[in-house]
């Protein structure tokens, strides 16, 4: 589900967050989750892609630019 | 956000409301059912549910998503469905629907929205899911520079899975 914070919402909360800096909790329970599971990410990306598995339509390549904006 | 209930369509509005969905998410790559229901959702404007196949997956469309893509201060239907197709695509992907089981809503939902960033191309709607996603960890109290790096690994792994 999207949710119902508005974009303006979620951006004024990121800058919010950047001009807090890096004080906030050491330890977030979601954030130790997504770590976790981007350790199992890469184990299945090491693997590699087997032969019979094409690329997922419509998925594009991610840029560098894309995440350099966040 | 909006009235109880939204405003009258007319059987052709309807239509061409739902019309404009199922384009966008085929666009998308989405699999299944799309529908589109003139009632307010409280959730966001769209919704996956998960069938027994792909093919019985159902994405719906509620009002208030044509409303918040009206407003250039609010997400974009394409956006919006993005994201659900990122949940599809999370649910669906041989090589991603083992991690669902483990992982909590909102580490669902960072996925989702990152995965639907991916379908997307480059540009203001791809900004606005990535910014989604960011947001979902700095709402539960991650610093903005933790959440950019866990963001930016996981773009990157997905993108080389996908």
């Amino acid at each position: 589900m999207m949710g119902r914070m508005t974009l303006r919402e979620v951006r004024e909360a990121l800058a919010a967050a950047k001009a807090r800096g890096t004080k906030a909790p050491a330890t977030v329970p979601t954030v130790e989750e997504l770590e976790s599971l981007a350790r199992l990410l890469e184990r299945e990306a090491d693997a590699g892609v087997p032969a019979t598995e094409s690329r997922l339509e419509g998925v594009a390549e991610p840029s560098a630019d894309a995440i350099r904006r966040i | 956000m909006a009235a109880p209930t939204p405003g009258s369509l007319t059987p052709a509005e309807r239509r061409s409301r739902r019309n404009r969905a199922t384009r966008i998410a085929r666009r998308l790559g989405f699999v299944g059912s799309v529908e589109y229901r003139h009632v307010y959702s409280q959730a966001g404007g769209a919704q996956y549910c998960r069938g027994n196949t792909p093919e019985e997956d159902l994405l719906t469309v509620y009002a208030e998503a044509f409303e918040r893509d009206a407003d250039p201060d609010d997400f974009s239907l394409e956006a919006m469905i993005a994201h659900e197709r990122g949940h599809q695509v999370l649910a669906r992907h041989p090589r991603l629907s083992a991690l669902p089981a483990s992982a909590g809503p909102a580490a669902e939902e960072v996925l989702a929205s990152l995965l639907g960033a991916l379908v997307l191309e480059p540009g203001p709607d791809r900004d606005t899911l990535l910014d989604k996603a960011a947001f979902e960890l700095v709402s539960r109290g991650a610093a903005a520079e933790t959440a950019e790096r866990v963001i930016a690994n996981l773009w990157n792994l997905l993108g080389r899975l996908l």
